[in-house]
C-alpha cells in the first residue's frame, strides 16, 4: 500500500527513449526511473469481472508526494457506499519499511496494519497491495534477463532477490514508451503463472505517455479487474497535511 | 413513519450529493439510505420480522462538516437518530459537537476503556460493537501533532444504558416489573462529565493515556418503599484511569486496555453504588497476509475492590457468580471468500465464572456492490446452572436472513 502511488506512477508514466542497446537491468532501471514523479493524484475506477461477466466497481482516489527520497501516499474509497470514506495511509520511513494505517468509518477508528498484508487482495481485486505499488523490479530488487528482442519490445524476465508475492515475472516492455504492455507473475515456485496483467488502453498526459486502462486476470480462476484511470494529475503542489493521521481520521486538512 | 418522512423530505431537499473529491474541490452533500428487512425465528419459535431504514446525510465544506444518521425501526415504530453532529476544523485541531458516539480503546473485538457511551442491548448481543452503544451530547475537541494527538472533551449530562425492561431482552428482576421506578437527572449539567485521552505513536506502537469522570452507564437501586414497590435508580460517578496500546508484531498485532475506576463509593459501603475496579483486556489478533482472514483471541477481566456479598448489592448483582472477580474469553473470525463477495463472521464469547457463553455466526454474501443478503445465528447458553446474561437469554437463539440494500 505504501508504494501505492510510486507505481502506480510508475506503471503510467514514461517518457524518454531507450537505446538499443541497453542491458534488461538498464532497461528495468529506466523504466523505474522515469515513470516517477515527485507526487500524483491518481482517479481510478476498479472494476472486478466474475468469470461468468458479472461487474463490480470501485472507485478510489490515491495522493502520493516523495520527499527526500521517502513517498508518503494516501487512498481515499469513494465507492460503494458501504465502504465510502475508508482511508489508507502510508508513509515510508528511512529503513526502507512503511508505516501503514487504515481508517475504517463503521468503526469510526484508525488501526495500524503490517506490510505482510501488501501480499492481500487490494479492495477484493485480482490486484494485491504489492501490484498496486509496482508491477515491476528495479535493478536492486531482482536478477533482469533479456528474452526476447524486436523492432517495437523488450521481452525481460526478473528474478526478485526477496520472494515475497512473486517468484518470477515476465514483462513485455515498450521500446518507446517504456510502458508494460504485459506482465506475467509466477509463483514463488518460478513455474506457475498465477497472473496476467495486460495494457488495454494508453494516452498521452503533459506529454508522457500513460497506461489508461490495465486489466489483470488472476489465471486460476478466470476472475479479471479492469483498472481504469479516469483524471491523473502529476507533479502537482500537494498539501502535506494529506499524509498525517489527522486527515486520516477527519478526512481535512 | 410521518417524522422518518419528514426527516427524509428535508435532506432531499438539500443540494447535490457529494463525497470527499480531491479532483472536484467543492463544497458537497451526501445523502444516501440503507435499508435492512430481516425475519428471524426465535428458540421458542416466535418468529421476528424488522425493517430498519437508515438515513445518512452529510455535509461537507472545507471547515466544517455536519453529519445526520437516522434510523427508522419498523419494529417499534420510531425514529433514532445514532447521530446528529457538526464539526469544526482549524490547524491541526477539530472540534466536534452533537449526539454522537466515540470509541476509546485498541483491541478489535471487545473493549473495557470504551466508557463515553452506555450500552444498548435491546436486540441482545450482535456482530457490531457500534451498534451496541447508545449515543450520547457531548463536544469533543482534538488537537493533531504528528505522531501523537490530544482529545479533550465535555458531556453535559449523559445517556444511561439502554436495559430493556420488558421483552425477551429484559435484564429487569420480574419482581421489578410493577415497581415505581425514580431515575435521577442523566441529563443535567450536575450530571456533566469530562475526559481526555493522550495518544502516541513509537514505532509499531500506538500507545494512549485515558482520563474520565462520569458515570457508569448502568445503574445501582435502593428500594426507598417495598409496599407498594418503590425504587431509586441511581447512577455512580466515579474515575477512569486507563491506558490503551497495541503492538505490531507483524502478521500478530498485541493489544491491551486496562484502567482502574475510582468510585464516589471509595469504601465500598454503599450497596446502591458500584465499588473501585480493576477492569483489563490482552487481545492477540492475526490477519493472513494474502487471504485478509482475520482471527483474535481476547482475554477479559474485572476485580472489584471490597466485594460484598449482600445480595442487594449492586456489585454483587452485577457480578458473575457472586465473585469479586470476572474472567472472559473472547474468539473471533472474519474471512471475506470469493473477491469479497462472500464474508465468513463469527464469534464465541465465554464467561468463566457462569460458564456462560454466546455464540454468534453470521454469512454475508454480496449480490451486487449495493446489495448483500445475510444468514446470522446467535445462541446464548451456559454449560452449567448458574445464572448469568447468557443463561437467561437462552431462549432468544435466533436464526435470521435478511438483505442490505444501500442507495
Amino acid at each position: 500500500m505504501k508504494r501505492l502511488f510510486i507505481t502506480l506512477t510508475l506503471l503510467i508514466l514514461a517518457s524518454s527513449l531507450v537505446s538499443a542497446d541497453l542491458s534488461a537491468n538498464q532497461i528495468m532501471a529506466k523504466v523505474m526511473e522515469t515513470q516517477s514523479s515527485s507526487s500524483s493524484a491518481l482517479d481510478l475506477m476498479l472494476t472486478l469481472i466474475d468469470p461468468n461477466g458479472q461487474m463490480r466497481e470501485r472507485r478510489i482516489q490515491t495522493l502520493s508526494q516523495t520527499k527526500d527520497g521517502l513517498t508518503s501516499s494516501l487512498t481515499i474509497f469513494l465507492s460503494p457506499e458501504n465502504v465510502r470514506n475508508t482511508r489508507f495511509l502510508s508513509l515510508e520511513k528511512e529503513d526502507g519499511k512503511s508505516e501503514m494505517w487504515i481508517y475504517l468509518p463503521a468503526m469510526k477508528r484508525s488501526r495500524r496494519i503490517g506490510s505482510s498484508e501488501e501480499g492481500g487482495s487490494f479492495m477484493g481485486s485480482d490486484f494485491s497491495y504489492a501490484d498496486m505499488a509496482s508491477i515491476t523490479y528495479d535493478e536492486k530488487q531482482a536478477v533482469h534477463q533479456m528474452l526476447e528482442e524486436d523492432a517495437t519490445r523488450y521481452v525481460i524476465q526478473s528474478i526478485p532477490y526477496e520472494k515475497q508475492t512473486y517468484g518470477k515475472t515476465v514483462s513485455v516492455v515498450d521500446k518507446v514508451t517504456l510502458l508494460p504492455l504485459r506482465v506475467q507473475f509466477y509463483d514463488k515456485d518460478g513455474t506457475t503463472l498465477l497472473k496476467t496483467l495486460v495494457t488495454d488502453q494508453t494516452d498521452v498526459v503533459d506529454g508522457k505517455p500513460i497506461a489508461k486502462a490495465l486489466t489483470m486476470t488472476t489465471e486460476s480462476s478466470g476472475h479479471a479487474t479492469r483498472l481504469v484511470m479516469m483524471q491523473t494529475r502529476f507533479d502537482v503542489p500537494l498539501n502535506s497535511a494529506y499524509f498525517t493521521l489527522k486527515f486520516l481520521e477527519t478526512g481535512r486538512l | 413513519m410521518k417524522r422518518i418522512c419528514l426527516a427524509i423530505l428535508l435532506i432531499l431537499v438539500l443540494l447535490p450529493l457529494y463525497s470527499f473529491d480531491f479532483f472536484a474541490e467543492q463544497a458537497s452533500r451526501t445523502v444516501s439510505f440503507e435499508l435492512e428487512p430481516t425475519f428471524g425465528l426465535y428458540r421458542d419459535k416466535q418468529f421476528h420480522q424488522q425493517i430498519d431504514l437508515r438515513l445518512l446525510a452529510e455535509y461537507n465544506e472545507e471547515r466544517y462538516r455536519g453529519l445526520a444518521a437516522l434510523t427508522y425501526d419498523s419494529a417499534k415504530n420510531g425514529l433514532e437518530a445514532n447521530e446528529l453532529s457538526l464539526s469544526l476544523f482549524f490547524g491541526q485541531h477539530a472540534l466536534k459537537a452533537g449526539l454522537f458516539t466515540h470509541p476509546w480503546g485498541s483491541a478489535s473485538t471487545t473493549h473495557v476503556v470504551d466508557v463515553l457511551q452506555g450500552r444498548d442491548l435491546r436486540r441482545g448481543l450482535v456482530d457490531d460493537l457500534e451498534k451496541m452503544k447508545r449515543p450520547t451530547f457531548m463536544t469533543l475537541f482534538t488537537s493533531y501533532w504528528e505522531t501523537s494527538s490530544l482529545e479533550l472533551l465535555f458531556k453535559p449530562g449523559f445517556a444511561p444504558s439502554f436495559l430493556p425492561t420488558e421483552g425477551r431482552y429484559s435484564l429487569i428482576p420480574p419482581a421489578f416489573a410493577t415497581a415505581t421506578i425514580t431515575e435521577m437527572e442523566t441529563h443535567a449539567l450536575s450530571a456533566y462529565e469530562i475526559g481526555s485521552r493522550y495518544r502516541v505513536s513509537l514505532g509499531k506502537l500506538d500507545a494512549g493515556l485515558l482520563y474520565f469522570n462520569g458515570h457508569y452507564p448502568d445503574p445501582g437501586f435502593s428500594i426507598t418503599s417495598l409496599a407498594p414497590l418503590s425504587i431509586d435508580l441511581i447512577y455512580t460517578r466515579y474515575q477512569l484511569f486507563g491506558l490503551e496500546s497495541s503492538l505490531l508484531l507483524e502478521p500478530f498485532t498485541l493489544a491491551f486496555e486496562g484502567g482502574f475506576f475510582l468510585s464516589e463509593d471509595r469504601s465500598g459501603s454503599e450497596s446502591a453504588l458500584f465499588n473501585n475496579k480493576l477492569a483489563y483486556l490482552a487481545e492477540l489478533s492475526y490477519t493472513h497476509p494474502a487471504y485478509e482472514a482475520f482471527v483474535a483471541l481476547a482475554y477479559q477481566g474485572r476485580y472489584v475492590f471490597d466485594f460484598s456479598t449482600n445480595p442487594s448489592d449492586v456489585d454483587f448483582l452485577a457480578s458473575y457468580d457472586g465473585k469479586a472477580y470476572e474472567n472472559t474469553l473472547i474468539f473471533v473470525v472474519e474471512y471475506p471468500l470469493i473477491h469479497q463477495k462472500l464474508t465468513l463472521r463469527g464469534a464465541l464469547t465465554y464467561q468463566m465464572e457462569s460458564e456462560g457463553y454466546a455464540f454468534l455466526l453470521g454469512l454475508s454474501y454480496a449480490l451486487l456492490d449495493n446489495l448483500h443478503v445475510f444468514g446470522k445465528a446467535t445462541i446464548y447458553g451456559a454449560l452449567g446452572t448458574k445464572s448469568s446474561l447468557y443463561k437467561s437469554w437462552d431462549d432468544n437463539d435466533v436464526v435470521m436472513v435478511g438483505l442490505q440494500a444501500w442507495f
